[in-house]
C-alpha cells in the first residue's frame, strides 16, 4: 500500500493519477488532476464559447461530472485529450440547447462581445507596449477564428495536444487537423502582417 | 512541451508560424481568464470525493466477497475430505454452498479465476452421493454475508447513496 500511496504525487502523469481514482478511490488523486488542468481547460472552454456568458461555469461543472460518472469509459490514452473531448462535446451540447451557434464575437447581456471587453492594449501609448499590443491583436483575431479552425487551434496552442490527438478526438483525419491548423494560423499572418512586425 | 512546440513549427513550415503560435499562446493566457469560481471548485471536489468514496466502498465489498468465496470453496472441499468419516450427509449443504459460491461471484464481477475454482470444486461435488451437514450453520452465515454484500452493493450503485 505504501508503494501505490507514494505514486500519487505532483510529479504522477494524468494517467496514473486517473487510474488511481477511478480504481481505487484516491481523492487526492482526483484533486491533483483537477487543480492541473483546472486554469487550461477553463480556457480552453471560454475560447471555444466565448467570455460572453455565464456558461463557461456551467460547461466546466459539467465536464467533470462527466470525467467522474464515464471514468469506466476511458480506455487509456491521453487523459488530457479526453479531457478535452468531453468539454468541447459539452460545449456542443450547449450550442444545441441554445439553438444557435455561440462564438467568441458573440454578444453577451449587455449586448458587449468578448473582443470589445479585452483591454485594448492599442491604446496604451509608447513602444514598449508594441509586445503585448500584438499579443492582444491576436487573441482578437483567434476568436474570429471559423469555429472548425479555432477548435484546432486552441486544442494545439492551448491544450498542447498533438495533431494526432486533435484528428483522434474530432475524428478527422490527420491531414484535416492539419489543415485547419494551416488555415488558421496563415489567417492569423494575412491579418496581422501590415500590423505586427514579428 | 519542447517536442510538441517544435513540431508546430516543422508541420506549419515556418518559425514565423511558431512565432504567431507563441504570441497566441502568450496572450490567450494572459487574456483568457483561467479562473474558476470557488464554488464550482468545491462542487467538484465534492463529486470527485463522493465517487472515490463510492469506489473505495465497492473495493471492500469485493475483497469481502473473494474472502466469502474462498470460504465457500473451502467448505467444499472441507465436506469433500470428511465425507468420509461421517455418513449422514445431505445433498443438499453442497447445494447451499454451490449456490453460495455462485452469489459470491456474481458479487465479484464475474471473476474468471474464481469462476473456473468453482465449477471445479462443483465437478468434484457431484461425483459423490452422499455429504455431509456439519458446516450447515456456517455456510447459512457466508450466505448473509453474501446478501448484505449484494444489498451493500446495490445502494453503493445507486445515486442516493
Amino acid at each position: 500500500m505504501a508503494t501505490w500511496k507514494k505514486q500519487i504525487t505532483e510529479e504522477a502523469t494524468d494517467e496514473v493519477l486517473f487510474d488511481f481514482f477511478r480504481n481505487r478511490g484516491e481523492e487526492r488523486a482526483f484533486e491533483i488532476l483537477v487543480g492541473r488542468h483546472s486554469a487550461s481547460l477553463m480556457r480552453f472552454i471560454r475560447g471555444m464559447l466565448g467570455q460572453n456568458s455565464a456558461y463557461a461555469d456551467d460547461v466546466y461543472q459539467e465536464t467533470w461530472i462527466k470525467v467522474i460518472n464515464n471514468s469506466n469509459k476511458w480506455k487509456g490514452g491521453s487523459f488530457k485529450a479526453w479531457l478535452t473531448r468531453i468539454a468541447r462535446n459539452t460545449v456542443i451540447d450547449v450550442f444545441r440547447r441554445q439553438n444557435k451557434m455561440l462564438s467568441l464575437d458573440s454578444e453577451d447581456e449587455l449586448g458587449i462581445s468578448f473582443v470589445e471587453k479585452m483591454p485594448d492594449l492599442r491604446q496604451i501609448p509608447g513602444e514598449a507596449i508594441m509586445g503585448e499590443e500584438a499579443v492582444a491583436l491576436i487573441v482578437e483575431e483567434v476568436m474570429k477564428l471559423p469555429p472548425g479552425q479555432k477548435e484546432v487551434f486552441l486544442m494545439r496552442v492551448e491544450q498542447e495536444l498533438s495533431f494526432r490527438e486533435i484528428a483522434e478526438l474530432l475524428e478527422i483525419p490527420l491531414n484535416t487537423a492539419l489543415g485547419r491548423m494551416h488555415y488558421a494560423v496563415n489567417k492569423l499572418r494575412e491579418v496581422i502582417a501590415d500590423k505586427i512586425k514579428i | 512541451m519542447e517536442n510538441k512546440n517544435n513540431s508546430t513549427m516543422d508541420e506549419s513550415g515556418s518559425a514565423e508560424t511558431a512565432v504567431v503560435c507563441e504570441m497566441a499562446k502568450t496572450g490567450i493566457r494572459t487574456l483568457v481568464s483561467g479562473e474558476v469560481s470557488p464554488e464550482i471548485a468545491a462542487n467538484i471536489t465534492a463529486a470527485g470525493k463522493n465517487y472515490a468514496r463510492r469506489v473505495r466502498t465497492r473495493r471492500l465489498i469485493r475483497q469481502i466477497a473473494g474472502l466469502a468465496t474462498t470460504a465457500a470453496c473451502v467448505v467444499v472441499v472441507f465436506s469433500m475430505s470428511v465425507y468420509k468419516f461421517r455418513s449422514n450427509a445431505a445433498s443438499a449443504d453442497f447445494e447451499t454452498c454451490c449456490a453460495l459460491a455462485a452469489l459470491a461471484t456474481v458479487v465479484t464481477d464475474y471473476d474468471d479465476v474464481l469462476e473456473d475454482e468453482i465449477l471445479m470444486y462443483g465437478d468434484l461435488m457431484f461425483a459423490y452421493d452422499d455429504r455431509t451437514r456439519d458446516f450447515n450453520s456456517f455456510a447459512n452465515d457466508l450466505l448473509l454475508m453474501q446478501e448484505s454484500a449484494v444489498f451493500i452493493a446495490d445502494l453503493a450503485a445507486s445515486e442516493d447513496y
